[in-house]
């Protein structure tokens, strides 16, 4: 490994232990931060119970990624990686693992955490929900859009300039694909997942959270596909030994950095965590205010 | 939303069939709407799925919701052809709204606006 890839490496485990820190350190304060992030405020007979539901939900996040980082790193070592070679895809390749790692434990965490059956009276709610309930397009629709742009660059680059296009680049490319076929077998699943509550507002932070979740899942298909697509691009245009196919490359990448900044920035105008406010609480989100303990 | 007390006299099946009719008549279901699967919504109330099942099998003879095969259980239109294609075409424009994102508000003022005019 290269010593950017290393000092990335440290750089990446050191803001995860801090994270842990943080996360096992925080109590009631994350649960209220968290709710004025969704739209939702905090009924304190539930308070305990969802510090500790969001404590195990961001601690199997930050763990998964560490898990992600210290095998992306063991199998990079292994496989003896150059140590002078400063190819882009790696540093992507060793980050990705980040990202899939933290992706691949929150839906474990997601679909395994045993619901909490609320004695007495129960809530649920009448019409059926469905994913854009809970995903805003810029996440569902871009996952797929991210990946099919990663394999049609891929599928371009190995027809019009087959030696520029390194391993690894073509590894973070098969990551996307995969791990698109993971985010849509596990939405699906949380989505089936039954809701046991004893009050709206104990289902609306059930609808927050699953949403988190559905949002953190989608995060590995999406870094995966643009980073690929960007990889194979730019291992195109920088080797330079096609020039049609190299001035086709670095166009190509330029879009694709611009399309996913734009879609970043929708992102963020768009508030994505209070989708599930805006589609199934509404009379939460147009009054602008936090739900009421029930 | 509906709320089951164990605790109550009246039968779970019951107190659901009431709740799902009276938010049929209400608009608060409106028609077209998808009703969650037998399974679900036992698993989500604590109840049997053959509770729910009974209660989903008289509001379909009571003509308050419909079995579109493998698609699930939906609202039907409820009163005369013009109210039910009326409340379809309602529902049809709210998803519609939805999809663009438009404010419930916004989307109300170009109703009125339009049936004025």
């Amino acid at each position: 490994m290269t010593p950017t890839l290393w000092f990335i490496a440290g750089a990446l485990a050191l803001v995860l232990i801090v994270a842990v820190i943080v996360i096992l350190v925080t109590g009631a304060g994350s649960v209220r931060s968290l709710g004025r992030a969704v739209g939702l405020g905090v009924p304190e007979h539930l308070e305990a119970r969802l510090a500790s539901r969001i404590r195990g939900s961001r601690l199997a996040f930050a763990l998964g990624s560490a898990a992600g980082l210290v095998i992306t790193t063991t199998v990079l070592v292994l496989n003896g990686a150059p140590s002078n070679d400063e190819n882009p895809a790696l540093i992507w390749l060793l980050v990705g693992g980040v990202v899939a790692g933290g992706s691949l434990a929150s839906a474990i965490y997601a679909l395994t955490a045993k619901p909490v059956l609320p004695e007495g009276e129960r809530v649920a709610r009448s019409g059926a929900v469905s994913l854009n309930d809970y995903l805003d397009p810029v996440d569902l629709i871009g996952a797929r859009v991210a990946v099919g742009a990663g394999i049609l660059a891929l599928g371009v680059a190995l027809w019009l300039a087959p030696a520029a296009v390194s391993p690894a680049a073509i590894l973070i490319v098969v990551l996307a694909a995969v791990s698109l076929v993971f985010f849509e077998i596990a939405i699906r699943r949380i989505l089936d997942r039954p809701q046991p509550a004893g009050s709206t507002s104990e289902l609306a932070w059930d609808d927050a959270l699953r949403g988190l979740s559905m949002r953190n899942i989608a995060s590995a298909p999406m870094s995966f596909g643009v980073w690929g697509g960007l990889a194979v691009l730019l291992n195109v245009w920088i080797d330079g030994a096609f020039p049609l196919a190299s001035g086709f490359a670095g166009g190509a990448a330029l879009v694709l950095f611009l399309a996913t900044f734009a879609a970043a920035a929708w992102s963020i105008a768009t508030k994505p965590p209070q989708r599930y406010l805006r589609r199934l609480w509404p009379d939460v989100a147009a009054a602008g205010s936090v739900a009421k303990a029930n | 939303m509906l709320t089951i007390d164990a605790r109550s006299a009246t039968p779970p099946f019951e107190q659901l069939r009431v709740q799902f009719m009276d938010q049929v008549r209400s608009g608060e279901l409106a028609a077209g709407t998808r009703l969650p699967t037998v399974r679900r919504l036992a698993e989500d109330l604590g109840l049997a799925p053959n509770t729910v099942a009974r209660a989903y099998r008289e509001l379909e003879s009571d003509g308050f919701i419909e079995t579109r095969g493998r698609n699930g259980s939906f609202v039907s239109a409820q009163g005369d052809v013009a109210e039910q294609q009326g409340q379809l075409a309602a529902r049809a424009f709210a998803d519609r709204m939805r999809a663009l994102g438009v404010s419930p508000d916004a989307a109300l003022a170009w109703v009125t606006k339009a049936l004025a005019g």
